[in-house]
């Protein structure tokens, strides 16, 4: 049975900072490119990893609904989401101020300000976000094993093209496997 | 009389009125010779405390006035009070925000410190914060706006677009004694769609 949209679905479909949960090809360069990393002394956060495309789907429409008035009935469905985005009010007729309510509270509990993206690199499991510090300077061995100076952010980007993961320049934390 | 005497005859008035001029632009330049302290604020939903970013150097008043750079509204933006700021200032969470520059122009380094919201505020909400709350601001397109101060030259002129999964927000000030323009860049945790020239989604060399 359909679970009424609202808070209770905020929590569901977590954005993971696994890299184990990314698409397998994708994960075995990012866990080549990183360990190199930390091996030559570098430091690696990861913030994000896979946003599974129920959150993304969650996101969009509570976006929508809450903020440019979509109506309720006309969010479509998504395999695997039993979410209503109707509420009703007691003659079990569609009520638009409560559906819009309830997903302006998702909207707030998910902190989003600009309108959500339907899919992305993120919800395919081919893009990790992470910082890395404390490279400028220091030698790391490519995805061929050969020792590679690194002083600047370009430099760093070149090398971890080596491994097939690639920067976005656009977004500081955001690699990917094609550099979208 | 000289032909020297005459030319400067006719020189000295304008000779003065350049100096004066000279003179007058040089106390508007010492009173823009820094910006108003600014910097971008990050104002969750209720309960969860607002971050403010500046470059380390700055030192924030006890309150900002703020002007709301998203969502975007409907209508003009319209300058509010106040952020307090609170706690201590620590690097900033390079996850979430950062200053943009390249490998021959590197950013200064961004801090970030707590803040109070005023009472009855809902967010979410990112917003540019600043000290005066007599600034005026005049919406230019959703996407900009100007700053200004009464009786300052000095302005600061707000852009902000969309890459893959951040918000670019440049701040650069006008009118008055030359500042650096001012690059932030805010991690949104979500993909949206871009909207962000060509120059930001593909600079040639940036950090």
């Amino acid at each position: 049975m359909p679970q009424l949209s609202g808070p209770v679905w905020v929590q569901r479909f977590p954005t993971s900072s696994s890299i184990a949960d990314l698409a397998p090809a994708f994960a075995t360069a990012v866990s080549n490119f990183t360990g190199a990393l930390r091996a030559g002394g570098a430091g690696v956060t990861v913030s994000a990893t896979l946003r599974p495309p129920e959150r993304a789907y969650l996101m969009h429409y509570a976006w929508r609904i809450g903020r440019e008035n979509l109506a309720a009935e006309d969010a479509p469905a998504m395999a695997g989401v039993d979410i209503d985005w109707v509420h009703r009010d007691r003659r079990g007729r569609p009520d638009a101020t409560a559906s819009r309510s309830a997903a302006l509270g998702m909207v707030g509990l998910y902190n989003i300000v600009y309108r959500p993206a339907l899919s992305s690199r993120h919800t395919e499991g081919r893009a990790i976000d992470m910082t890395i510090s404390n490279y400028s300077g220091k030698t790391f061995a490519d995805a061929d094993g050969s020792a590679t100076r690194v002083r600047t952010a370009a430099e760093l980007h070149a090398l971890g093209e080596t491994f097939g993961v690639i920067k976005l320049a656009s977004d500081p934390p955001h690699w990917s496997d094609d550099g979208h | 009389m000289t032909a020297i005497d005459a030319v400067a005859q006719r020189l000295t008035p304008r000779l003065l009125a350049c100096a004066l001029a000279l003179l007058a632009q040089a106390a508007r330049a010492g009173d823009d010779a820094t910006a108003p302290w600014y910097g971008l604020a990050d104002l969750p939903r209720p309960g969860r405390a607002v971050q403010l970013y500046a470059p380390a150097a700055a030192s924030a008043p006890a309150a900002l006035a703020f002007v709301q750079l998203a969502p975007l509204g409907t209508g003009p933006a319209t300058v509010r009070c106040c952020l307090r700021p609170q706690g201590r200032a620590q690097t900033a969470d390079e996850a979430r925000a950062s200053l943009l520059g390249t490998d021959d122009n590197p950013p200064p380094a961004l801090q970030q410190r707590g803040a109070r919201a005023p009472a009855g505020w809902r967010g979410p909400a990112l917003a540019l914060a600043f000290a005066g709350r007599d600034a005026q601001v005049d919406t230019l397109s959703p996407q900009a706006l100007v700053i200004r101060w009464p009786g300052r030259a000095l302005q600061l002129k707000v852009t902000q677009c969309l890459s893959r999964e951040g918000v670019h927000v440049r701040v650069t000030p006008q009118g008055g004694a030359p500042l650096p323009e001012r690059h932030y860049y805010v991690a949104l945790g979500m993909d949206v769609d871009p909207d962000c020239p060509a120059d930001i989604m593909n600079p040639a060399a940036r950090r």
